[in-house]
């Protein structure tokens, strides 16, 4: 898998990121994700997911303070960095180019 | 409203382990935060503990996979290795379901029995007392080394002055036990009391659960002194555990006591306690009046040679003013409270005798596993030719006997769990906490430890004496070979001389305590415990020296009137359970000479007593009903102590000073014979015996002599002292018999252990023997063959073998000897009348075992007989 390639949920971890503006760390990225797609993602998932993003520089990391409501531990934020950026578009122009001309019929089961 | 979530320090060593902590701080912050911000304002506590969790457990795969990624995807060669061991292993022990059931039931009987007696040892011996920083109580003890005694009780005056004068001692207490009676309720009943001094829980750190405990001042005379803390079990019992006990009143001996609150479930202090009272700071006479317990706690940073410097300091000035000799003292650490020397040293030497049990089953299963990897030399070559290295095939080798180690291990933890319940079924008395003895993680943890080193053992020679090198022949010969090199004869005979030897040695240990108990059996105690009873009335304060008297007349009376009673007596000590009571004894001639004083027990009695318990009256008269202790001052001495005061003399109108005052000379008019009231470990005391009558003495011990078995005149004696005084209670009723019996159950009880453990090693031992021995046989029956072709003689070929076979087993007899010889003397302090070299054991238990052997040694050497050659060479 080359560098990049963005697989499916990557690129909803980081389009999870890009909505939530400044408020991006682990656990708003999961509630963005469980909320929307409808699916149970663990935070442990999440963070491993993130950890890969910035890997390949699609996403960069800071740490806030320590916070008494965390237990005394630091928030680790995140937000997409311009690469990241592009390779969304990519991968969105890539599947709306797949997309084109194709339709199919059929209720998604929730 | 709690926020944060339960168990989160958990959840941190939780994923800790797959996580670097930074990122584990990350996830559990996002957790903690989530969880207070919106999880537990919709949801509630319960199913936003249940989310917080769900998510913690459901982070560990991810977390998991990310932490150990690099490492799984190389694939570790060590761990590759190690489990293609364990595979073959599994599949070779399966294959051979013989072999693993030999000897993993060898290991299960070796470990079992020593995870059983750790598990007694951990929780009698290494277990500590449950006080905050038990390592500062100490004991302390009166001792007057002028007449050799080291171990006394205090007196009063002694433990007051200590307790004004010393400065190592954050605190100091004393304590007497005091049995009570407790009336009030439907019937009457006698409390096990004890007197403490106002600072005794503050030694031990104890808080009641309700109320106060005793304050400064309650142990004065002229404080406080009425009031009473109870038990927390007889709390229970009497009251339903109602709090509002405190401040109530309780009488005990006739006497109300505000009651000030309960002490903690569970027994505070060693021993089965219903309620404790002050103990009411005495006059400072009687320094030779020794009752009281004393233990003090430390200052800190105190050590016990500090603290006995100091005290010592303090008792050179009491001795000087001490009518009663040379005053000293001695500290004994309060973790020896739980456990004394003698059992102290049973348990040890059990311990030792089951690591001798698991040595020899390690031996025996060295022997199989030798004998396993010569049947198997063709495998092994054709591994060594494909390029196994020898490293690797000794590990092999080491991962099979530790795989045995370890199902061997599992199996004896099973078998110690019935060994725990038969221990505590057949519970001998005197290990205190047995009913706490099980399998703890301490008693895994050591059980775990044997079994690795057991595989770990068992697998190295086998493992290391493994053929290899010459391939050429092994792969031509395989299995078919002699009996394996010399070197490995030579091993195995060693081995077999080990066993030998270790199972010599657990024999004389238990033979030795076999003799000695069986010295026991035969002693004479002087007394006749045969349908005799004892049991105890306890009388109160408002009974007068008079109304005892009175009391203890009248109720004899009444009892001898009943049809199945012979006689009874009464005395102040019960005999062998009871106490002792002491005084200094001299000649009326000699009583002003210091070296002359003899240190005697003395004991009031009635005048029955001596018919009741059997002592025969040898010279002179007993006491009649109308003598009085003191008017005039008369004894009855035993005969033993006759013989040292008077030796070879008359004694009967001799006259003696008791407590060597010479106010109270008394002329002696009779001698009885000698008691062991100690038991029959113990030497006949030295008695002097004086009226009950004229004194008040209590609790009172009555004995009664039935005609059949006593137990069945209990409900009429009750009835009887009903109608004397319906608030006496009778307490402590017990058989004579089983008070003897129960004297000796410890020594039993080594016995029966030791005996059992060294049965089973001689068992294992011969085992091996014979298996060796028999191995060997199979392996030569080509060789046996041709001499018979030849023409030897059945004699000779079953000389030639016993001789081989025997060889080892007789190095091994003489090598156990001197072990023995050199071991037996830490059992000494167990032995009874024999010594730790007796050579009745010793000679005795060697020829069983040669014997044994013999007969091991025969079975093998008959089927060799058997051999046709004709059979024999064709094999060939």
């Amino acid at each position: 898998m080359g560098k990049r390639d963005l697989p499916e949920f990557e690129q909803l971890v980081l389009l999870a990121l890009v909505r939530l503006g400044n408020e991006g760390y682990g656990m708003t990225v999961r509630r963005e994700l469980e909320s929307t797609s409808g699916r149970s993602v663990t935070i442990g998932s999440v963070y491993a997911t993130l950890e890969r993003l910035e890997a390949k520089g699609y996403v960069s990391s800071w740490h806030g303070d320590p916070d008494p409501v965390r237990g005394g531990r630091a928030r680790r934020n995140f937000e997409p960095t311009p690469d990241g950026m592009v390779a969304l578009a990519r991968a969105r122009d890539v599947m709306e180019r797949m997309w084109d001309g194709v339709t199919i019929d059929g209720k998604i089961p929730r | 409203m709690r926020t944060r979530p339960r168990g989160s320090g958990l959840a941190a060593v939780m994923l800790g382990v797959f996580l670097a902590p930074r990122q584990r701080d990350y996830i559990l912050g996002d957790l903690a935060e989530e969880f207070q911000r919106h999880v537990l304002p919709k949801r509630g506590a319960v199913r936003a503990h249940l989310w917080y969790w769900q998510q913690v457990f459901r982070s560990i795969p991810s977390s998991a996979s990310r932490k150990q990624g690099r490492r799984t995807r190389k694939k570790d060669p060590y761990i590759m290795t190690l489990i293609q061991d364990l595979r073959f292993a599994a599949r070779s022990l399966i294959k051979t379901p013989g072999f693993t059931a030999i000897a993993v039931l060898t290991l299960a009987l070796g470990i079992g029995a020593n995870t059983t007696i750790f598990s007694v040892v951990q929780t009698v011996l290494l277990r500590p007392l449950p006080y905050d920083e038990a390592d500062r109580i100490v004991q302390i003890l009166e001792t007057h080394p002028d007449r050799g005694w080291n171990s006394m009780s205090f007196s009063h005056p002694n433990f007051w002055d200590l307790w004004d004068q010393n400065e190592m001692f954050e605190t100091m207490a004393a304590m007497a036990g005091a049995a009570v009676n407790l009336t009030g309720f439907e019937y009457p009943e006698q409390l096990a009391g004890r007197r403490v001094s106002a600072e005794f829980f503050q030694v031990l750190r104890v808080e009641p659960v309700i109320g106060r405990g005793f304050a400064t001042g309650e142990d004065q005379p002229g404080g406080e002194n009425r009031v009473a803390l109870l038990g927390n079990g007889f709390w229970m019992r009497r009251y339903g555990g109602d709090s509002s006990v405190v401040g109530q009143t309780i009488t005990l001996n006739d006497i109300p006591l505000t009651v000030i609150g309960v002490l903690p479930e569970g027994n505070p202090f060693p021993g089965q306690t219903d309620v404790y009272v002050p103990l009411v700071r005495g006059s400072n006479t009687g320094r030779s009046d020794h009752r009281l317990f004393v233990m003090g706690r430390l200052n800190p940073g105190v050590t016990v040679d500090a603290a006995f410097a100091d005290l010592s300091a303090i008792t050179d000035g009491i001795g000087l003013q001490d009518s009663d000799g040379v005053l000293g003292v001695r500290m004994r650490p309060s973790r020896e409270w739980i456990a004394g020397s003698q059992l102290r040293v049973a348990l040890w030497v059990l311990m030792g005798a089951v690591g001798f049990l698991l040595l020899i089953a390690c031996v025996n299963l060295t022997n199989l596993l030798l004998a396993r990897a010569t049947g198997r030399q063709r495998e092994t070559a054709v591994c060594a030719a494909l390029g196994a290295t020898r490293g690797r095939l000794t590990n092999r080798i080491l991962t099979e006997s530790v795989v045995l180690g370890l199902v061997g291990a599992a199996a004896g933890v099973g078998l110690s769990v019935l060994g725990i319940r038969l221990v505590q079924a057949f519970n001998p008395g005197g290990i205190p906490r047995l009913a706490e003895v099980g399998i703890n993680h301490w008693v895994l943890g050591f059980t775990l430890v044997a079994a690795l080193a057991t595989g770990v053992v068992t697998g190295l020679v086998p493992g290391l004496q493994m053929p290899y090198g010459n391939l050429l022949t092994m792969l031509r010969d395989g299995d078919r070979g002699v009996t394996g090199n010399r070197r490995q004869h030579r091993t195995r005979s060693a081995l077999v001389a080990a066993e030998a030897a270790l199972s010599l040695m657990l024999l004389v240990g238990a033979g030795l305590l076999i003799r000695s108990f069986n010295e026991l059996q035969q002693v004479d105690t002087g007394f006749d415990s045969n349908n005799r009873m004892s049991f105890q009335v306890s009388l109160p304060g408002s009974y007068g020296n008079e109304q005892r008297t009175e009391f203890l007349s009248r109720f004899l009376g009444r009892i001898s009137e009943i049809p199945q009673v012979h006689a009874a007596g009464a005395v102040n000590m019960r005999p062998i359970v009871g106490g002792s009571s002491g005084m200094g004894i001299a000649t009326a001639e000699r009583m002003d000479d210091e070296s002359a004083v003899t240190w005697v027990d003395w004991r009031m009695v009635t005048p029955d007593y001596f018919r009741t318990m059997g002592l025969p009256l040898i010279r002179g008269r007993n006491f009649t009903e109308q003598d009085r202790i003191g008017q005039p001052w008369q004894a009855v001495i035993s005969q033993q102590l006759a013989d040292l005061l008077w030796p070879g003399e008359d004694p009967l109108g001799r006259r003696a000073a008791l407590w060597t005052d010479p106010g109270r000379i008394a002329e002696i008019i009779g001698v009885v014979g000698g008691m062991r009231e100690r038991g029959p470990q113990a030497d006949p005391t030295l008695v002097v015996y004086i009226p009950y009558y004229g004194a008040g003495w209590t609790p009172v011990t009555f004995m009664v002599h039935t005609a059949g078995d006593p137990a069945a005149v209990v409900p009429t004696l009750r009835t009887v002292l009903g109608e004397i005084d319906p608030n006496l209670p009778i307490s402590n009723i017990a058989l004579m018999d089983d008070l003897v019996t129960n004297s000796v159950a410890g020594n039993r009880f080594n016995m029966l252990l030791l005996g059992i453990f060294a049965g089973v090693a001689m068992l294992l031992a011969l085992a091996g023997i014979y298996g060796v021995l028999a191995y060997s046989v199979t392996r030569r029956t080509n060789e046996i063959g041709v001499r018979v072709a030849l023409g030897a003689s059945h004699g000779n070929v079953l000389r030639q073998i016993v001789i081989q076979g025997m060889r080892p087993v007789i190095i091994g007899i003489v090598v156990g000897v001197a072990g023995a010889v050199g071991l037996s003397r830490f059992m000494s302090t167990l032995l009874f009348g024999i010594a730790p070299t007796d050579p009745v054991t010793f000679a005795g238990v060697a020829v069983l075992l040669a014997t044994a052997g013999l007969g091991a040694c025969y079975l093998p050497a008959r089927k060799a007989l058997r051999v046709d050659p004709v059979e024999a060479l064709r094999e060939e």
